[in-house]
């Protein structure tokens, strides 16, 4: 019997761009779900249906025209931006499409990277657990190489890693697998599944309807709106 | 993140353009040596000048009557016969009973300019030495280097004094007893007086070796030449007054400017001789500032390029939970280690210059002028310049740092 927890509730989520008075464009129109601890949830939908504005919302990136963002129960609005901070810090990991790895710095720096901004840990526990990740990635061999000299498949594993240094509740992973060819996807596939298995929430953005029918839970977004939940 | 890896970090990211980093560093070496070489020459003035003043005092005033001859040093002026006029314009002994009788409450005693008219200086059974004998007043500010200024029957005299006498050193010499051998006019002779060492000064371009105060040379005046003492009538007097306050010192003047009088105080003559040295330092700190704006817009220009090329890196860092004030820091630090490396750079540069320019200047344009030493760079110049260059590295970076703080995350990850 698995413990339902919610751990992301979105209520009522409206985004539209532009201001109040000159709506642009409506990216989400009242948008609600749940999603509970330790859950595999895709987003899924077309290019330009929503589904990066999604993210970026739950993820406490951007922020909701109207309606009410809870995470583990607290009103994110209510949050100071401090807070926020310390939640993407701590208990989010993200996972990019493009990566967004720092070319010059080595594997090992990019990892820690998180770990450095947040300035809990001193360098040699950094490098610790940059350490401990890259092993668990199996790339450790490369941790003092430059990131712009490695693969694509090789990148994506570092950007996980880097995602769970931190060691977060919940991993958002954007098109994780768009830029990988087909071998390399299936590896970060199996990573990011084999965390969800260890307990960790995985939000997966796609629009690849194979990698979401893999996850737990679908949410189909089309013009804004959640056209399906299963 | 913490301010170690702040500092760290902002510093690394130097070495990610190095060709812009390497150009902005030069700007601001250039900019804040500039200020260096103005800041060491300027103490190198300010120093010779204070050195070799006359011990200045503001108790002592020299007074001249209106339309008479007011004294200036080096100042040639117009003979005058005698004549009925003049008379108003000199001061007689009655001038100083009048100035006694009327300020008792300000002045503590008024006498002719006494000189000494010096044969020799000698000790025991030393060599004979001639010398130039000044009058040292209370209250004069002299750099010693032993001792104190002399009083009643005291004599102070300068290190190039102290071996020819036969004295171990500077402070040996304080207590032990001199003749000074004085022109008697009255009998067309010298007459010695004993006097006692009360301190030893450093030789000066402008201060005669020898100072006695002006109770022992009227003193001795009264004994070789009672008439410089007493004189018929004098272009001017000194006063020697109580401790005044600028305000009173201005009412005192201004009371005696109203009876026809002018009073300056060896005070007002330095006042006036650093003036100068300020005014010459100020037109060098200015051309020094405008080097050192040029430097401030590579700074800007630096940080507004480095923000452009990381606008991602931004965006990652705030995605990943970095803070605005972390974002600000990281440019403003950036900003601030090229300040200091600029400055490391050019306080080495103008130790350097300082050690090669001092021996040439005083062989060859200084050769003639005692005791300047051209570049002086005091720790405390090299710490203010230091503090300026680190508040303008700052403040240069202060706007681009804080719109690159306040960038959105998502926008400056999705930026190409």
């Amino acid at each position: 019997m698995v413990k339902i927890n919610p751990i992301i509730e979105a209520k009522n989520i409206t985004r539209i761009y532009g201001s109040k008075d000159e709506e642009i464009c409506k990216a989400l129109d009242d948008v609600s779900f749940t999603i509970n601890k330790g859950e595999s949830v895709a987003i899924i939908g077309k290019s330009g249906s929503g589904k990066s504005t999604l993210m970026h919302i739950l993820a406490c990136l951007d922020k909701p025209t109207s309606g009410e963002l809870l995470i583990n129960k607290i009103d994110v609005s209510k949050m100071s931006e401090k807070q926020q901070e310390v939640l993407r810090g701590d208990c989010f990991g993200f996972v990019f499409q493009q990566f967004y790895l720092n070319p010059n710095d080595t594997v090992l720096e990019n990892v820690v990277l998180p770990l450095k901004i947040s300035g809990k840990d001193s360098r040699k526990n950094r490098e610790e657990k940059g350490i401990a990740i890259l092993k668990e990635l199996d790339i450790l061999n490369k941790k003092n190489n430059q990131a712009k000299n490695l693969s694509g498949g090789q990148k994506q594993r570092v950007c996980i890693a880097r995602a769970l240094v931190g060691d977060p509740q919940v991993v958002f992973a954007d098109e994780p697998t768009g830029n990988l060819d087909s071998a390399n996807g299936e590896i970060i596939e199996k990573i990011l599944f084999g965390l969800n298995k260890k307990g960790i929430t995985l939000i997966l953005v796609t629009h690849d309807y194979e990698l979401a029918s893999k996850c737990q839970k679908q949410i189909m977004i089309k013009d804004g709106k959640i056209v399906k939940k299963l | 993140m913490k301010i170690n890896d702040v500092i760290t970090t902002a510093n690394n990211n130097l070495f990610r353009n190095k060709t812009r980093t390497v150009l902005t560093t030069i700007a601001i070496v250039i900019g804040s040596i500039t200020l260096l070489v103005a800041e060491s020459v300027g103490n190198g003035f300010e120093r010779y000048v204070s050195n070799n003043l006359e011990t200045g005092s503001s108790q002592i005033f020299r007074l001249t009557k209106k339309g008479g001859d007011s004294y200036k040093y080096g100042e040639i002026n117009k003979y005058k016969e005698e004549s009925k006029e003049d008379v108003t314009q000199v001061f007689r002994s009655s001038d100083i009973s009048y100035l006694k009788n009327t300020y008792p409450s300000i002045i503590k005693d008024v006498f002719f300019p006494q000189y000494l008219n010096l044969v020799y200086i000698t000790r025991n059974d030393y060599e004979k030495f001639t010398g130039n004998v000044d009058i040292v007043y209370p209250s004069a500010t002299a750099k010693l280097i032993s001792g104190k200024l002399p009083e009643f029957n005291q004599i102070l005299i300068s290190d190039d004094y102290v071996q020819p006498l036969g004295f171990l050193n500077s402070d040996d010499a304080i207590g032990k007893v001199v003749t000074i051998n004085v022109w008697n006019n009255k009998q067309q002779s010298a007459k010695e007086f004993p006097l006692v060492i009360s301190g030893v000064t450093h030789k000066s371009e402008s201060t005669y070796p020898l100072q006695v105060d002006y109770q022992t040379a009227s003193y001795i005046n009264r004994i070789v030449s009672p008439e410089s003492v007493n004189p018929q009538s004098s272009n001017y007097l000194q006063i020697y007054t109580e401790k005044l306050s600028p305000q009173e010192t201005t009412d005192f003047k201004e009371k005696l400017s109203n009876v026809g009088i002018e009073a300056s105080s060896y005070e007002d003559d330095n006042k006036q001789i650093f003036q100068i040295v300020n005014i010459l330092r100020s037109i060098m700190m200015g051309v020094a500032a405008i080097s050192l704006a040029v430097a401030t817009f590579g700074i800007v220009n630096t940080v507004l390029m480095g923000i452009l090329e990381r606008t991602k890196e931004i965006g990652l860092m705030k995605a990943l939970g970095g803070s605005k004030k972390m974002i600000f820091q990281l440019f403003t630090f950036e900003a601030v280690c090229i300040g200091f490396w600029g400055y490391l750079i050019s306080l080495i540069l103008a130790i350097i210059i300082g050690l090669i320019i001092n021996p040439i200047a005083n062989s060859t344009f200084l050769k003639d002028i005692n005791d300047f030493t051209l570049f002086v760079l005091t720790p405390f110049s090299a710490i203010k310049i230091f503090l300026i260059i680190m508040v303008v590295s700052f403040g240069a970076s202060f706007f681009p740092s804080l719109k690159a703080s306040k960038l959105n995350p998502i926008e400056a990850l999705r930026s190409e």
